[in-house]
């Protein structure tokens, strides 16, 4: 015990002054962040700064523990003492664990320090891809400084370790840094290929416990097992580096590698990279649309689909399109409605509901404009219908049953709308279903327009994916909408997040909705729609507008249609993806993708730019659907 | 072997193709201060590592104390003190802090003795390591070495890289301080006067081999030089013993191994007549006996 306590008191003198000058950082970067232009860089990347910083003085403390004393020549003196090897190298493990974990604490309390600092950046930036990322000052929050310490200091130890058993054959620290990096770069993607073989093991290749496999956050009061089993795993890494460095000290005792092998290591490494650089095949060039649909002026901005036919908004009215072949979509017919901006259409039975607002003074009105598509050649109108401007924001437009359902926002109301059909098949509000209200001085915060629900109606029911959750309604009677289940996805979204709905679609008895953070797709056993049962999850950021088939998820990305597969294992493989020439993209693909997708004779039409686009699957590796 | 503190026995160790100890056997008797000769790279570093554990042998045995050191490691450091060839403490440490480091690590230690070491070498218990001197270093690392009482003393070039006033200090401290108390010393040197004003035991290795070993005077007396008076066509090629003729004409300068009755008969027979048999210093039976295993430099 003696020994140990010197052995302590001797290794932490030694590792003091590089965490005194860690924290000495820390202090300065709470400082800077009193500067405004600094503190909105840290709120930008601390995660990454600080992951990096934990992952480096990791490997700093490392590469320095064993190989130091060989370089000085104190090792001598410590193995011509009656020590083990235990003794000698498990205080110094110990030390610079703890001084890496000191570090760690030091680097996040530089942001929990002034969280309210982080509250102006959010991750927005990257809505683009139709993603969710709530803001960083949120994410702080909701995960809690421990979790977060862990969920960086978890590869920072495993840097650690691995580069101490290295640093145990080396006599210069530069050698255990240069093998450790060596063995960390071919070793983690060999953890990567086991796991392609043996995927059952991939649960147990979390090393983080801060967050679960099911993408929310492991609280030690919420799943104590759980938190115990992935600090485990951490563990047992980190005991696997000290069994390697107790072995090697045994082994080897003074005989240090030499420069030569671990040059060689890197030059084949540097060699196998190249290697496989000529050796790899350029990825095929990514397919494009099998056909294409512009019109000569304006945009094409709602679809829907009924049989072969296809009925698209125009900012001017009305387009009824062909779809009977796929490669050659053919416009049927146009209609005009003089003095109306449409967006949305829908169709019941011959009717075709345009939804759009009236051109003039002294405010926009919201209308609805109805055709008759018995001869879809020959569309003919048959009036409108005010509806009033009570309703700021409108999203999706469709059929429900008899009547039609619009979910929008009014004041600070977010939710559905019913309109019941007249003999005349002519559209009367009747009804309405709040799904969530948004909280006081909603509108201050720019961007609120982004906020909207999404929807997906199926045999009178409708399941909409809101804020928090998805809900189900029953509109068996349109003039009564009826909230059935409401689900609370237990994920993060905040009522200061700047965010897109959430993804929501069916097939069969299986609702997907997403998990906004860190970005699952979550099934639903809907057998009982009362009763939504989750059943599986998958790693997968899922964009607005997606169709799922077989386990194969069709979603609208950017400027084109990306193709993924889920897979065992809550993973998900890349399968394609159909580009979008340049010259048919939107300038503004953010506000497209609303847009639907439609499956139609086993080829996917959506609307983007401009355009009706119609894709095909055997375009794709894998040939679906 | 069982009486003798080290004991080894066909050692051979290889650092890939060179074999820094190649089938060295060797006794140290308890209670020797045993003299470990030989050259820079001669293998003396190498075989003092491996009796320490701090190398593994890649053939032969090794006993030290009557133990195998791989096997009670532990036991075997708490009975021996060690001093390396690079004895480097931890310089960010005061004196007295390292002696108080070095005694946690041992069970038995006696830091009052180490303490008065310190003071007989003039040592200040507040100054810190990496402002003493390297003579003063040294002594440090003897007062170290003596805390836990130990039965062998292992030093691997105590007096090396030190000046000529500071290495008579060492290894009068190792006289005075470590050989009166009865212990057992084996310590290397390639400094042969050092070896010589010490040992009682020698023994010289070169490429890893022993050449010679054995009690100090034996060994040095081992080699002779005979002053020979003969005529200019003698040849004394078939003199037992002999390894090098100096000089040419009437004198001539014999080194001869083992001299005795049978070289000088052997001398005479050939034609010549010692004038005067020369003992050799051990620094100069050093060199004979190295140079018979290679090239020395000039």
């Amino acid at each position: 015990m003696r020994a140990w306590r010197a052995l302590l008191w001797k290794e932490g003198r030694e590792e003091l002054p590089k965490v005194l000058v860690g924290l000495g950082l820390c202090a300065v970067v709470v400082a800077l962040r009193q500067n405004a232009d600094f503190n909105a860089e840290f709120a930008r990347d601390f995660g990454a700064w600080i992951t990096i910083s934990i992952l480096v003085c990791g490997g700093v403390l490392g590469m320095s523990l064993v190989a130091k004393e060989s370089s000085r020549g104190t090792l001598s003196f410590l193995l011509g003492k009656p020590l083990s090897a235990v003794e000698v190298l498990l205080p110094k493990y110990i030390v610079g664990a703890a001084a890496l974990s000191v570090l760690a604490a030091g680097a996040w309390v530089t942001v929990y320090v002034d969280l309210e600092g982080l509250a102006s950046r959010g991750f927005s930036i990257y809505s683009h891809s139709g993603a969710w990322y709530p803001s960083v000052k949120r994410v702080a929050e909701e995960v809690g400084y421990v979790n977060m310490l862990l969920f960086s200091l978890t590869p920072g130890l495993i840097a650690y370790s691995v580069i101490f058993a290295s640093s145990t054959m080396a006599n210069h620290p530069l050698k255990g840094a240069a093998l450790g990096t060596l063995l960390l770069i071919v070793l983690v993607p060999s953890a990567d290929n086991v796991l392609k073989y043996f995927p059952a093991l991939k649960p147990f290749f979390s090393f983080n416990p801060g967050i679960s496999f099911r993408g929310t956050v492991v609280r030690i009061v919420e799943d104590p097992w759980g938190y115990l089993v992935r600090v485990g795993a951490t563990a047992a890494v980190m005991a696997a580096g000290m069994a390697v460095s107790i072995a090697l000290l045994r082994r080897f005792r003074l005989v240090s590698i030499g420069w030569k092998p671990i040059v060689i290591g890197w030059l084949a490494l540097i060699a196998f990279i190249n290697l496989m650089n000529l050796t790899h095949e350029p990825s095929p060039p990514k397919p494009g649309p099998l056909s294409v649909l512009t019109p000569e002026e304006g945009a094409y901005l709602d679809l829907a689909v009924v049989g072969d036919r296809g009925y698209m908004a125009t900012e001017g009215g009305l387009a009824i399109v062909d779809l009977r072949d796929p490669t050659k979509p053919e416009l049927l017919a146009a209609a005009e409605v003089p003095l109306w901006l449409m967006s949305r259409v829908a169709v019941v039975d011959s009717l075709a509901y345009l939804l759009g607002r009236r051109k003039g003074l002294p405010a926009d009105s919201l209308g609805i404009a109805v055709f008759s598509v018995g001869d879809p050649a020959h569309p003919v109108f048959k009036g409108y219908r005010i509806i009033g401007n009570d309703i700021e924001e409108f999203w999706n437009w469709d059929r429900c049953g008899a009547g039609l359902i619009l979910s929008g926002r009014w004041g600070d109301k977010l939710g559905l709308v019913s309109f019941a059909l007249d003999a005349e098949g002519l559209p009367a509000r009747a009804d309405e279903l709040v799904v969530e209200e948004l909280p006081e001085g909603y509108n201050d915060s720019p961007g609120w327009w982004e906020h909207k629900l999404s929807v997906h109606v199926h045999n009178e029911r409708i399941w909409v994916g809101y804020r928090d959750g998805f809900l189900a309604v029953d509109a068996r009677n349109i003039g009564a909408l009826q909230e059935t289940v409401r689900v609370e996805m237990g994920d993060y979204n905040s009522e200061y997040d700047l965010h897109k709905s959430r993804p929501i679609t069916r097939e069969g008895d299986t609702l997907y909705v997403h998990r906004y953070w860190p970005g699952n797709l979550v099934a639903f056993d809907i057998a009982d729609p009362n009763r939504p049962r989750e059943i599986e999850y998958w790693f997968f950021t899922a964009r607005n507008t997606i169709k799922i088939i077989d386990d194969w998820v069709y979603s609208t990305s950017g400027n084109g249609l990306s193709v993924d597969r889920l897979t065992d294992y809550h993973a998900h493989e890349y399968m394609g993806y159909w580009q979008v020439p340049d010259e048919l993209r939107s300038s503004s693909s953010i506000s497209r993708n609303w847009k639907r997708l439609h499956l139609i004779h086993g080829h996917f039409y959506t609307l983007i730019g401009r355009s009706l686009m119609v894709f095909s699957p055997e375009q794709i590796k894998g040939g679906r659907p | 072997m069982a009486t003798a503190a080290i004991g080894i026995t066909g050692l051979v160790k290889t650092f890939g193709k060179h074999r820094a100890v190649d089938g060295l056997d060797l006794e140290v008797p308890q209670g020797s201060i045993f003299g470990f000769l030989g050259r820079n790279g001669a293998g003396k570093t190498t075989t003092i590592k491996i009796l320490m554990n701090m190398l593994k042998p890649t053939a032969g045995a090794v006993e030290v104390l009557g133990q195998d050191p791989h096997v009670h490691e532990k036991e075997l450091k708490e009975r021996v003190g060690y001093i390396s060839d690079n004895p480097v403490l931890y310089d960010w440490m005061k004196v007295e802090e390292v002696a108080w480091f070095a005694g946690q690590l041992y069970p038995r230690w006696d830091q009052q003795k180490v303490a008065a070491l310190i003071e007989h070498f003039g040592l200040d218990p507040k100054q810190k390591i990496k402002h003493l001197s390297r003579g003063m270093n040294a002594q440090l690392n003897l007062a170290l070495v003596l805390g836990h009482d130990p039965e062998l003393l292992i030093l691997d070039e105590p007096a090396s890289g030190l000046d000529v006033i500071v290495r008579r200090d060492v290894l009068e401290s190792i006289i005075q301080v470590i050989s009166a108390e009865g212990r057992t010393v084996f310590f290397s040197s390639h400094l042969v006067h050092e070896v010589e004003r010490v040992a009682d035991q020698v023994a010289i290795i070169e490429q890893g081999k022993l050449l010679v070993c054995g009690e100090l005077d034996a060994v040095r007396q081992q080699v002779k030089r005979v002053l020979v008076r003969a005529e200019d066509a003698v040849d004394f090629a078939g003199v037992a013993g002999l390894r090098g003729v100096q000089g040419e004409g009437r004198q001539r300068l014999l080194t001869i191994f083992d001299y005795g009755d049978e070289a000088k008969a052997q001398i005479e027979q050939a034609g010549g007549q010692v004038v005067e048999v020369i003992d050799l210093s051990l620094e100069d039976s050093f060199v004979e006996h190295v140079t018979q295993q290679g090239e020395l430099p000039s």
